[in-house]
């Protein structure tokens, strides 16, 4: 036969179950808020060093595309350039010494004015960068001017940033550490209701900070999903 | 609800602070982790910048250079040509030549230090080739040491991290455990399971303090 429970006893009762009801929910809200801004992080920060990786790959590309078409211009292009275009000063000089001269030193100058002459027709050809464009007021070759010309053929290469992905990595690095920081209130809150689990006197407060601290904890993740931290 | 015995209640307060210093040590780490990671990362990235300026900065210097010995190696070249005339003596057109040719070199020489001084950003040379082709040693000198401190600084954190996560272990002990006296209650099991919990969750703690000071 099941023991009677007399009425003042019974309405005694009825707040302690409430009691250990919301304790009970608090509890498993703040473990449900807590593995979910756990797991959240996680995913983030693996995000992070995705991005992160990404940006290592990036820089590679970058300088080896950058390097490459420095070695091409200093030192296949330049080199040729600069020696034709010692062959040319060579033969303007000559001509000058030649007009200035009379018989045969002037054919002599002449004909190594020819000579030189010549050796520049023959050799300064495209697709050396021989052009007036990369020549200099000095008679030089204009090396930056070239260089910036064959990087504009590859765009793509050139707009590569490595920063890019960096600063994603970083953004999303922080984002992780502001979720998983936000599991703290809801380890507070799991705290708070197992005290009001076996702390009779301050239970109403104990929850209502528990639940406070677990309703910080899951707005913080929810703002966090919206805004750039 | 009944009234709680004294047992209980240091349970309870046992597994509330387990909880709190699980997400502690879990926030320690994971910025530990992110730290490190990104010291790790920048400690790969920055070899290839340091390898671009040395080879970069190098082909530039060594065709200027070079551009300017060829005009000083012509000039040294109608010198002599000048030279041998004035003490062998010959023919008119050799000095002739030869001061033409002193004159070619004086040009070259000119023109090869006009080249060096253009500015590339004049030409319109991307920002990170730029830096490339004119950095210095001094600047090559502060990318190693920054590459350095990186390595240091993965290396930190990664012992801060392997910490944090031996603390969690011990975390995750004293939980267990904690659950074993709820399970024995009040008894002699129960006080063990207890005591080792407590003693479990300080240490896991001090461990955490401690990878805090690395």
């Amino acid at each position: 036969m099941a023991e009677s429970v007399p009425p003042a006893e019974e309405g005694a009762r009825e707040p302690d179950e409430g009691y250990a009801r919301a304790a009970a929910i608090l509890l498993a809200l703040a473990a449900v808020v807590g593995i979910t801004l756990g797991a959240r992080a996680s995913l983030l920060s693996s995000d992070a060093t995705d991005a992160w990786q990404s940006a290592v790959r990036q820089e590679i590309k970058r300088a080896a595309a950058s390097v490459e078409d420095v070695r091409f211009v200093y030192s296949d292009e330049g080199p040729q350039v600069f020696s034709i275009d010692v062959a040319r000063l060579r033969a303007e000089e000559l001509r000058k010494a030649a007009a200035a001269a009379t018989g045969q030193a002037r054919e002599v100058l002449t004909l190594e004015a020819e000579t030189y002459s010549r050796y520049v027709a023959q050799v300064a050809k495209p697709p050396l960068p021989v052009g007036a464009r990369y020549r200099t007021p000095e008679g030089g070759f204009d090396a930056p001017k070239r260089l910036a010309d064959n990087r504009r053929r590859y765009p793509d290469l050139v707009a590569i940033d490595p920063q890019e992905p960096q600063r994603a990595g970083d953004e999303l690095s922080r984002r992780a550490m502001f979720e998983i920081a936000a599991t703290i209130p809801a380890a507070l809150a799991f705290l708070l209701g197992a005290l009001a689990e076996v702390f009779a006197r301050p239970r109403r407060w104990l929850l209502l900070g528990g639940a406070a601290a677990v309703a910080a904890a899951a707005v913080a993740g929810v703002v966090l999903e919206v805004v750039t931290v | 609800m009944t009234r709680s015995t004294r047992f209980e209640q240091i349970l309870a307060v046992l597994v509330g602070l387990t909880a709190v210093v699980a997400a502690l040590l879990a926030t320690l780490q994971l910025d530990a982790s992110r730290q490190g990671d990104r010291a790790a990362q920048l400690s790969a990235r920055l070899p290839a910048r340091v390898f671009e300026h040395i080879a970069a900065s190098t082909l530039r210097s060594s065709f200027h250079l070079d551009s300017q010995r060829d005009g000083a190696g012509l000039a040294v070249e109608a010198l002599g040509r000048q030279l041998a005339v004035l003490e062998k003596g010959g023919p008119d057109f050799e000095d002739a030549i030869g001061r033409a040719h002193l004159k070619a070199a004086e040009r070259a020489i000119e023109a090869a230090k006009a080249m060096e001084k253009i500015d590339p950003a004049s030409r319109g040379v991307d920002r990170l080739t730029r830096e490339a082709i004119l950095a210095t040693i001094p600047q090559l000198n502060a990318l190693v040491a920054e590459q350095g401190r990186q390595v240091d600084l993965g290396d930190r954190y990664s012992a801060r991290g392997s910490k944090s996560v031996f603390a969690l272990s011990l975390v995750a002990i004293a939980a267990a455990l904690l659950g074993l006296a709820a399970v024995f209650r009040a008894g002699a099991g129960g006080r063990i399971a207890l005591a080792a919990g407590a003693l479990s969750l300080a240490l896991a703690t001090g461990w955490g303090a401690w990878a805090l000071t690395i």
